[in-house]
């Protein structure tokens, strides 16, 4: 049967690039086509390989999550690249990094590498689209970049695909704009540990600064798209999801979770009455965190649970919302009567079969009351759940919700309107009642979330410097005209 | 790509799993395809919805024999076969309950996908009987793994599905594509208890997804296979017709076709269908394919007359709608001494094909026996009225365990030790209890069966795929 395109994992790219953060996935944009012209060589010296450093930096490479973003899903060749990203900009490509030297980074020499990865700059000296989290991969450590570079030149196989170019348009296809944006946002530092912390503390920040790079996502950016520090991990949109407040907030973060269920959270993806990741988070814990070791896992925790607490508004913690509902004992049989009836029949037709009409869940399909998708003031996830499902694996079992959305059957489809109305059912029966949803907020999920101003203001810059040059046009030909008269005249 | 001589490529009358395959396959090819389908589109939740929401839910064949109707509609031009459009003659009611709505009858099939054995290619050398076909088992064998492929079918390598508890049978090149589906507690009881009499227990392949499958979640145990799949994790014909939209087919829905068109050479030139509003289209193309079941096709083959072709399209054999055979089936109850809890995962899973193949196809036809798996709620519902449960409460004391039929086992052992009914009066599963009669008797006292006393008239059913 067919596998069609998952929408989801197309959508959480939806805004990749870093002008607007989508998914947590790491990458390394731009480096195959600039490496293709370099005629640099490179000593490539596997004898001197070392299996440890290797495995190393296996390790480090999926804790960064590189594979997400760099091998194209649906048997694409490892790191070789060609996954098409449709930011709000256009779709970014994204590049080969196997050492094939005709495709790839086989070029690259340890400085190359690092200063790609660090800087987002590629060996010719062109800059690099920052969809690549390169202001958290700066803090890599140089011995843990040297890993990285072994693992990439001896262990990933060369691939010789060119990926397609990418080709986004003016004047986001001047690249060199990038620099200016790396002079105000990009600290070229390392990452310094804290001698006041303790030793678990400081490599659970090192993963999540440099390597899980967990603020790409959870952290909201200013106008120019970079990362507000003093926000830190206080939740941001990513593309078509929310990622929320993982801050160490009883109410508004994560404060309230036990150590044993962020644990669990970051090695599954799922919490029983707390919460289930789906859409980029999925993709992070599918790709990266199911793969760390327990002690990498309970330092994130340990630094997880230290971060600066930050209120964003919300009175409960969004796991807390809601209760069971006995709302289909009035509603079933009494069309016309019912309260929001359009929103209980499709909950019923469509939700109902494995979430139970009283919302409980089972051990298979979680629960929707006790649920950070229901009980946020942030309902995106929840629309963006019923638009493209839910895909996950871990361990090697896939959890698996159908989309409802564009990408469903045309028998299982639901509308916009259809989906405001099941969410607001959800919402007034399981979760955080005081939040509404218009077909306009689906829309906008749908269309891969809020735009970032920046590609906002993308369509006017091109006719806005035409209009200039006319007007400066119309005001010299009447300076000439003028100037042609006045002899005339005299 | 068309010659613009023609409206299409091809033209596919009926839009249910051959059409919808055809379609797809073609359309996928780059060629412009129409679909021609006499019924209209259906939503799965409006189904699920009515289906539910329906105040008597039976099996189909009883559905239809009780005029329960069915959850799908029924258009004029496209009349339901649950009513009266089906007009019989003879001494054997054809109880066939066909659909007609974009998708076809395997919205409501069990999705029973068997293969057949080696054997079953030669029955007339074998045992005189019938004809031989004019190939193989081998010449099908990579056909069929295609068409698992294509439908997704959940299945268990290494069984002898000739039913005599042997080696591998029909061999096999391909695993199947899903592994089958874990076996209930009821299924597992019984084969246990029904080995030591000699049927060798046999778990059917189906169109049930055990993995998430393109768009199809895992089946979840609604035991609500017919009507409808609430979920869509059984395979139905709508899915190849979505895959042929999505590959720029054309669908026309309410449009059924009344008369083909040949040429003087033979050669099917054109269409005609009608539209809602009696209005008459015609559609040519290089390349026609009808599919629309036993009899529609039948039908639609023999109003096609002109004078070149008095007797109908393709029919100077005059055979064309005639020797149709259906399903028949007796269906009957029975009683166990313990409890064995039915209605967890499919609604039918576990079948003995003793009787598939031996030297008595000389003197009988093959035939199954199926464990029919449906909840029996309504007894219980009945059962905990008379004790005073009621609505609501009724639940409460007796909370329903149902959900994904990989958990269920150890949940319904639970409940087995509690000796207490599990179904709920509002749970989400299937609220028909087959009514029927008669004892089944299995060996020598193993089970202890008795008719079981139930108002209304004995079940002759028709097995649902």
């Amino acid at each position: 049967m067919p596998s069609y395109s998952g929408s989801a994992r197309a959508s959480s790219a939806a805004s990749f690039f870093s002008l607007c953060p989508a998914s947590i996935r790491a990458g390394l944009f731009g480096l195959a086509a600039i490496a293709a012209g370099s005629g640099g060589a490179f000593a490539q010296d596997a004898a001197g390989s070392d299996a440890d450093l290797v495995a190393k930096g296996r390790y480090l490479a999926t804790a960064a999550d590189c594979a997400a973003c760099h091998t194209a899903p649906d048997g694409g060749k490892p790191f070789a690249g060609g996954y098409g990203i449709e930011s709000p900009l256009g779709t970014i490509f994204s590049t080969n990094i196997t050492p094939s030297k005709t495709a790839g980074i086989g070029n690259y020499s340890q400085e190359d590498f690092a200063r790609a990865v660090r800087e987002g700059v590629a060996k010719d000296g062109s800059h690099l689209y920052p969809a690549m989290p390169y202001t958290a991969y700066v803090k890599i450590s140089d011995e843990d970049m040297k890993a990285l570079y072994a693992y990439f030149m001896h262990e990933v196989k060369a691939d010789d695909a060119q990926p397609e170019k990418t080709a986004l348009p003016f004047p986001f296809s001047i690249r060199t704009s990038m620099a200016f944006w790396n002079l105000l946002f990009l600290d070229n530092t390392r990452f310094k540990p804290d001698a006041a912390k303790s030793a678990e503390w400081n490599r659970g920040a090192y993963l999540a600064e440099a390597l899980e790079h967990c603020s790409t996502c959870h952290t909201p950016r200013n106008e120019l798209m970079a990362e507000e520090g003093d926000k830190a991990l206080s939740g941001s949109a990513v593309g078509s999801w929310f990622a929320p407040n993982i801050t160490s907030d009883k109410t508004s973060g994560i404060g309230g979770w036990s150590d044993e269920e962020l644990t669990q959270y970051l090695r599954t993806g799922h919490v029983a009455g707390k919460a289930q990741a789906a859409g980029p988070m999925a993709e992070a814990v599918e790709h990266s965190l199911q793969h760390l070791n327990e002690a990498d896992l309970k330092a994130l925790v340990v630094y997880l649970k230290a971060t600066k607490p930050i209120a964003s508004g919300e009175t409960t913690p969004r796991y807390a919302a809601g209760k069971p509902s006995v709302a289909e004992a009035d509603l079933r049989g009494l069309p016309g009567q019912a309260m929001n009836k359009e929103g209980f029949h499709i909950f019923s037709g469509s939700c109902a079969a494995c979430h139970q009409v009283d919302g409980e869940g089972n051990n298979h399909y979680p629960s929707l009351f006790h649920n950070t998708a229901t009980g946020g003031d942030n309902p995106d996830n929840l629309i963006a759940t019923v638009l493209f499902g839910l895909q996950r694996t871990v361990d090697d079992v896939p959890t698996f919700m159908p989309a409802f959305g564009p990408n469903a059957a045309f028998t299982d489809r639901l509308s916009d309107k259809d989906v405001a109305d099941v969410s607001n059912y959800v919402l007034s029966h399981f979760g955080n009642g005081r939040v509404q949803v218009t077909a306009a907020d689906v829309l906008r999920v749908r269309e891969g979330g809020e735009k970032p101003m920046m590609a906002e203001v993308a369509p006017f810059i091109v006719p806005a410097i035409v209009a200039v040059v006319i007007l400066l046009a119309l005001v010299i030909a009447l300076l000439v005209a003028r100037s042609r008269r006045r002899p005339a005249h005299a | 790509m068309a010659n613009d001589a023609f409206d299409a490529d091809l033209i596919v009358i009926g839009s249910g799993v051959m059409g919808g395959i055809v379609a797809s396959q073609v359309a996928k090819a780059g060629k412009k395809v129409i679909i021609l389908e006499a019924g209209p589109r259906v939503d799965r939740r409006e189904i699920v919805e009515t289906f539910r929401n329906a105040p008597v839910k039976l099996s189909l064949a009883n559905a239809k024999l009780q005029g329960a109707g069915s959850p799908f509609p029924s258009m004029p031009w496209a009349p339901s076969t649950y009513g009266d459009y089906l007009q019989y003659e003879g001494p054997v009611k054809y109880n066939t309950s066909y659909l007609r709505v974009v998708g076809g009858t395997t919205w409501h099939f069990g999705s029973a996908l068997w293969r057949m054995i080696p054997n079953d290619f030669k029955i007339q050398s074998l045992y005189g009987r019938g004809r031989d076909w004019p190939i193989g088992y081998d010449d099908l064998e990579q056909y069929y793994n295609k068409a698992e492929l294509e439908l997704g079918v959940t299945g268990m390598d290494g069984q002898d599905e000739s039913g005599q508890g042997g080696h591998p049978m029909p061999p096999r090149t391909m695993p199947f594509p899903m592994k089958q589906l874990n076996s209930s507690y009821m299924f597992t009881t019984l084969a246990e208890k029904l080995s030591v009499g000699g049927f060798n227990p046999v778990l059917e392949p189906h169109g049930r997804a055990s993995r998430p499958y393109g768009n199809r979640p895992v089946c979840a145990g609604n035991n609500n296979c017919n009507p409808v799949c609430p979920i869509g994790a059984k395979y139905d014909g709508s899915q190849h017709i979505d895959l042929a939209e999505r590959h720029g087919a054309k669908l026309l829905d309410n449009s059924p076709v009344y008369k083909v068109e040949a040429g003087e050479d033979g050669k099917i030139t054109a269409v005609w269908y009608k539209k809602p509003d009696n209005s008459e289209h015609r559609l040519t193309a290089r390349y026609f394919v009808l599919a629309a079941y036993g009899i529609e096709s039948a039908k639609l083959l023999l109003i096609s007359t002109s004078d070149k072709y008095p007797n109908g399209i393709a029919n100077s054999s005059d055979q064309v709608g005639r020797n149709l055979m259906d399903h028949t089936g007796i269906s009957m109850n029975m009683l166990t001494k313990e409890d064995i809890w039915p209605g967890e995962g499919p609604t039918e899973l576990l079948v003995y094909l003793n009787q598939r193949d031996g030297a008595f196809r000389k003197d009988y036809p093959s035939y199954k026996i199926k464990v029919r798996n449906t909840v029996p709620t309504s007894p219980d519902d009945r059962r905990l009225h008379q004790e005073g449960h009621h609505g609501l409460q009724a639940r409460r004391d007796d909370p329903p365990v149902f959900g994904p039929f990989a958990q269920l086992g150890d949940r319904l052992r639970t409940a087995a030790a509690r000796r207490k009914p599990r179904h709920a009066i509002e749970d989400q599963v299937r609220r028909a209890r087959h009514p029927g009669s008669g004892p089944l008797l299995f060996g020598d006292g193993l089970l202890e069966c008795r008719p079981r006393p139930w108002p209304g008239r004995p079940e002759q059913d028709r097995p649902a795929a």
